[in-house]
Order: structure tokens, then sequence, then C-alpha cells
């Protein structure tokens, strides 16, 4: 009889502990940033927006009634195959409902073969077009991609800018062809002559020789496409070195700060555009602003932007969908809704591609970028 | 003519920098045969103390010999506590995984004290470029070439003429014939592995101002002495520097001329064509001279 009534006792107590135990449970989100490696300067940067978010959430009560949002970070240190192990790790062994990774193309490309129907991965910061072109059903991307970018900044390049002649100098990746391909298009129906293209290797250590022979093609501007913050530092205070182009820009999206600080100057004056620029904020976006800036101690850039809003953005879809790990109904959710972020109302298409609302021409100046002109992405 | 002219001074500077890489890491191998994984991460170092000494006060031209002295005395920490221990006669396989692990324990270390992002180390140098005759020279590459030149030329010189340079010179030559002639071998080679250290760190120290601080620096850079000392000859001073000369001249001229998307391949498809030719490198000396 004592037996019976533990029984029916211990029966009872998981009866009812079960759903509060669930509704305690964190949905844990993978994230896969550079966190060491020579972009780790973005994966600091990209924490900090994610955190942020994280607490955000959290602070308000969480998401599918109560349930707070776990971070589980792992370190892809730049390379594809650290990005693929970082992703099977949090995918097999810390079991999180979604991914977060992506700010290097290659390294997304590589990720996204193993995420590819079997988890929601959201890609914040990489643009190139194949990534989303795979046609896979459940990976989304917050950046624009690499040829919506590209386009709007190549058109201004050629038509505003109006060099003769285009020297280009890239690392040889998946976002430099995405780019490069891109360039030829547009620079194909204008005035303006492709004088030539250096692609380089990971490896490189030295560019003295290539920008010598970029000079000898009597190119008036030079375009260096590069998403590494130390050598586009290099690459900049070399092309200085060597008395520098009448008229100088760099790739989409890829100039932050960790880049121009190195560069000591060697930048000033550079064109280059993103989908962020803190200068002349209003609104969601400088309220973002100044609440991570005080948080951090420092303000935010493009990096952490697409980072909290990616996590903003999945948090939100699964409490939408009011489920975590149906990723087929999470999709739709992500698709047939707007989602509104500091840059303003975002939306996904059926490849699941972001459009950002707006798209700055920068310019080098000083230890950040300035505001040179504004477009309206269509 | 112009451009050959550029391409070639660009090359021989270039080589320069490969060289002051290099030299530490054939010294390494020449006298303990470990191939030193780390060399990269002590090179990282040597940046690093130079930006931490100028932040602390000290004038560039002051800060680089304390950088190579603190890069010097964590190199001696490491050897004394690490490197001697597992190393020593333990063959060049185990040297791979153990200085590796030292390699990535200081770049976490890097990026646990100072952080991940690339950092300005300020050089009274600075972007200044000295333009002759229509050609542009970089005032930092001409001073590292300058000083590569004068510390590898007395380092020479150093071997060549006096007793501690001539017992690391018969240590690497035939340790246990040198044992029995009663020099002291482990001295020496503590002695050859601090100053690999500081070659390195040295290289670092220099370069830094061109390529900024950032923890992985050293990556990039080590592989490229790995090529110049291999075509040189494991082991062999001299040959680290012709290696160096011929990967700097080679590379400049390749990029100019032929392909910049080769070029990296350049310096291993002239490893090969050495090693087919004279397995032992360019001034290496042959396998069973060494025992």
């Amino acid at each position: 009889m004592k037996l019976r009534a533990k029984a029916a006792l211990a029966a009872l107590a998981v009866l009812v502990a079960t759903p509060a135990a669930q509704a305690a449970d964190p949905v844990k989100i993978g994230m896969v940033l550079p966190l060491t490696g020579p972009t780790a300067g973005y994966g600091k940067d990209g924490k900090l927006g994610a955190d942020m978010a994280a607490a955000e959430i959290n602070a308000a009560g969480g998401i599918l009634d109560g349930r707070e949002i776990e971070l589980v970070y792992e370190d892809e240190k730049g390379a594809p195959q650290d990005g693929v192990a970082a992703v099977q790790k949090l995918m097999t062994r810390e079991r999180v409902q979604a991914i977060i990774a992506g700010m290097n193309s290659s390294i997304t490309l590589a990720e996204s073969a193993i995420t590819k129907n079997r988890i929601l991965h959201v890609n914040p910061g990489a643009q190139a077009d194949a990534i989303t072109a795979q046609g896979s059903p459940w990976l989304f991307q917050i950046n624009n991609t690499a040829s919506t970018n590209a386009t709007i900044f190549h058109t201004y390049l050629t038509e505003k800018m109006a060099p003769k002649a285009i020297a280009v100098m890239g690392e040889n990746t998946e976002f430099n062809k995405a780019v490069l391909e891109n360039l030829r298009e547009i620079v194909g129906e204008s005035s303006v002559e492709l004088a030539e293209i250096a692609t380089y290797d990971g490896a490189t250590t030295d560019f003295t020789s290539i920008i010598t022979r970029l000079k000898s093609t009597g190119a008036d501007m030079i375009y260096v496409i590069d998403a590494y913050p130390a050598r586009t530092a290099q690459i900049w205070k070399q092309i200085r070195q060597q008395g520098g182009f009448p008229m100088e820009a760099h790739a989409v999206g890829t100039v932050q700060r960790s880049a121009i600080v190195p560069a000591e100057g060697a930048m000033e004056g550079v064109i280059t555009a993103d989908i962020f620029i803190a200068e002349g904020a209003t609104g969601d976006m400088a309220r973002f602003i100044d609440r991570f800036t005080e948080q951090n101690g420092v303000a935010p850039n493009k990096v952490s932007l697409v980072v909290y809003e990616a996590v903003k953005v999945v948090a939100g879809a699964m409490d939408k969908a009011g489920s975590a790990d149906d990723y087929a109904l999470i999709s739709d959710t992500l698709r047939g809704n707007v989602w509104t972020t500091p840059r303003g109302a975002l939306s996904f298409d059926e490849n699941g591609r972001a459009k950002a609302p707006y798209f700055y021409i920068h310019k080098v100046t000083g230890e950040d970028v300035g505001l040179l002109d504004t477009f309206q992405v269509e | 003519m112009d451009l050959l002219i550029q391409t070639l001074i660009n090359g021989l500077i270039l080589g320069a920098g490969y060289a002051l890489v290099a030299v530490g890491l054939t010294v390494i191998f020449g006298t303990l045969h470990i191939v030193n994984f780390a060399h990269g991460a002590f090179f990282a170092l040597g940046a690093y103390a130079t930006l931490l000494i100028e932040r602390a006060g000290a004038p560039y031209l002051l800060a680089i010999p304390l950088a190579v002295l603190c890069v010097a005395a964590i190199g001696f920490a490491l050897e004394a506590t690490i490197v001697r221990r597992a190393l020593y006669d333990q063959g060049e396989h185990g040297s791979i995984i153990v200085t590796f692990a030292i390699s990535q324990a200081i770049v976490a270390a890097i990026i646990l004290v100072v952080g991940p992002d690339p950092l300005p180390v300020p050089s009274p140098f600075g972007q200044t470029a000295v333009s002759a005759g229509g050609f542009f020279l970089s005032a930092q590459r001409i001073f590292i070439a300058a000083a590569s030149v004068a510390v590898l030329a007395g380092f020479a010189l150093w071997l060549r003429r006096s007793v501690k340079g001539q017992q690391i010179l018969a240590v690497s030559q035939n340790a246990r014939g040198a044992l029995y002639s009663g020099i002291n071998v482990p001295l020496i080679r503590s002695l050859s592995f601090l100053l690999g250290i500081a070659a390195a760190g040295l290289a670092g120290a220099l370069m830094g101002p061109m390529i900024s601080a950032f923890p992985t620096m050293g990556d990039a850079n080590v592989i490229v002495a790995f090529t110049v000392v291999i075509l040189g000859g494991l082991g062999s001073i001299g040959g680290a520097m012709l290696g160096a000369l011929v990967i700097g001249l080679g590379n400049a001229l390749f990029e100019t001329y032929v392909s910049v998307s080769w070029t990296p391949a350049l310096g291993w498809v002239l490893v090969i064509l050495v090693l087919l030719l004279r397995p032992q490198g360019l001034m290496g000396r042959a396998q069973l001279d060494r025992h």
C-alpha cells in the first residue's frame, strides 16, 4: 500500500513537473563565429550583438511561453573546416535548435552543406549569392547578397566617380568571385575600362609587386576586394607607400574600424559602402546604437547589427510559429512576415534573402567612415 | 625598364625580410633538429612586445631591442620548462606536435590579453615613402632591409669568429662529436634556441609596423620561411639567406610579369625542383654528413 502511494505520488510529480520543466527549458541557438583567427574581430563584434539580443529577449519574458534563449558559441577560426566542425558539434553534441553562422562566404557555403534540410540556418553577414542560390529551404540571410550590394556600388563607381580605367586586386574567395562577376557586368555596360584584375592567395604576405604591376597599367582607380581587416590595412599602407591612385575604392561591407585603425591613416578618403552607418541614425537605429554603446562601451558596427538582428529574427519566428524545431513552419513564418529591426522592415524572399531598406556610400574619414550618399534598395 | 627595376628593388627588400624570419627557423633546426612550428607565434610576440613597450612610452628604435629581450625571456622560460624536457634528442616528429601546441597557446594568450583586433605598431618611418627617379621605396622597408643585412652579417660573423659561434656550428654538424670534444652541448642547444626565438621576435618587431599586430600574423610569414629554409637547405644559415633572396626576387618577378594567382605555388615548385636535383637544398649538407 505504502509502495503504491509512493509510486502514485511520483507519477503525479512527473505529470505536474513535466510541463513546467519544458517551459523552463531554454531554446538553444548555436552561434558560429570567428572567435580566433584572422577575422576574430568580427567574432568579438558579433558576440556583443548576439548577447545583447538574447538579453533583451530574455528580459522581455523569453519566447514560446516563457522559455529563455541560450546562445551556445563555437569558434570557426576563419577556416571552412573549422566552421563545419563547429556546426556539427552544435548539432550533435549541443542539440541546438537553430544555427546562426556566416561571416565569410566560403566558410558559410561549407557550413550550409551540413545544415541543409537538417536545421534552421540563418547567415547574418556573408554575402556571396551562391549561399542562398542552393535552394536550401531552411537557410536565410540577413545581409544583402553580394550582387545586390555590388550592383549599387559598382554603378556608383562607374557613373558617379567615372574613372577611365579600374585596376582590381582581391583575395581568391567565393565573395571576390561574386563581386568580380558583377563588376565585369557593370563595367561592360559603361565606358570604363577594366585595366587588370590581380587575384591573390590568402597566404600572400606582401603586395608591393602586385601594386607595382597594377600601377604600371595606368589605371586611375584601384579597387580592393578583401574582407580581412589586418590584410586590408596592410594593402592600403602599401598602396600609399607607392604613391596611391587618383581614385581609391574598397569592397562593400568589408571596411570596419578594425581595418581603418591599423591602417594608420592610409585608408583616408577610400570610398566604400555598406548597409549600415551610425552617422545620422534616427528612430530604432539611433535607439539601438545608444543601447549598444551604453552596454558595451563601444559603438556597434555592421557585424554587431546583423548578428543582433539574426538572433532577434530567429527568436521572433520561433515564437510566432509556436515551435522551436518545426523548421518548415518556422521558415514559412519567416517568409510570410515582415520583421522590425533597427534598420527598418526586413522581409525574406523565396530564396531566404533579406534586403536592407537602405544602402550607404561611405568615405573613410579619420578612424571611421563618413556618409557620402544614401540609396533606397529596390 | 622602370617596371623591372622597381620589381627587382621590391624583390630584394622582400628577400631581406624573409631572411630574417627564416634564419631563426634554420638555426633551431640546424642545431636542435626541431621543426619549430611556434616560430610564427614568437614573430607575433615580437610585434606585440614592441607595441606594448611603445605604449609604455619608449620610442620605436628602443622598443625593438627591448621587445627582442622580452621574446627571448619567454623563449627561455619555454625552453627550460617544455622544450628541453620534451624535445631534445626526441626526433623531429615530436617537435612538430609540441611546437604547434606552444604556438596555439601563445596565440590564445595574445587574444586573451590584448584582444583579436589588428593593432597599429607605430614607427617613426610610418607610411613615408622615398621617391627617387620615379621609384617608390617605403622607408620602413628600407629600415627592415638595412637592419636584416646588418643583423644577419653580424650573426654570420659571430658564428665564424666567436668561440660560442664555433660551438654552435660544431653541435649542428655533429652533436655527439661536439660533446666528446668537451663542448657543453646542452648549453649550446639552449643558446641556439634562444637565438632562433630572438630572431623571430626581431622580425616581428621590424615587420609589425608594416603588417600591424594581430594574433595570427606569423602564420603566413612562417609558411614562406619554411619554403625559404627548405630551399636553402634545412639548418644552413647561408642557405636561408640565399633561399630568401631567391624566393623574394622570384615572387616579385613572377607577380609582376607572370601571374599573381600562381605566385604562392612558385616557392613550392622551386622547393620541389631543388629537392629533386639537390635533396639537401641549395646550401645544405648531405644527410649522411650530419650524423
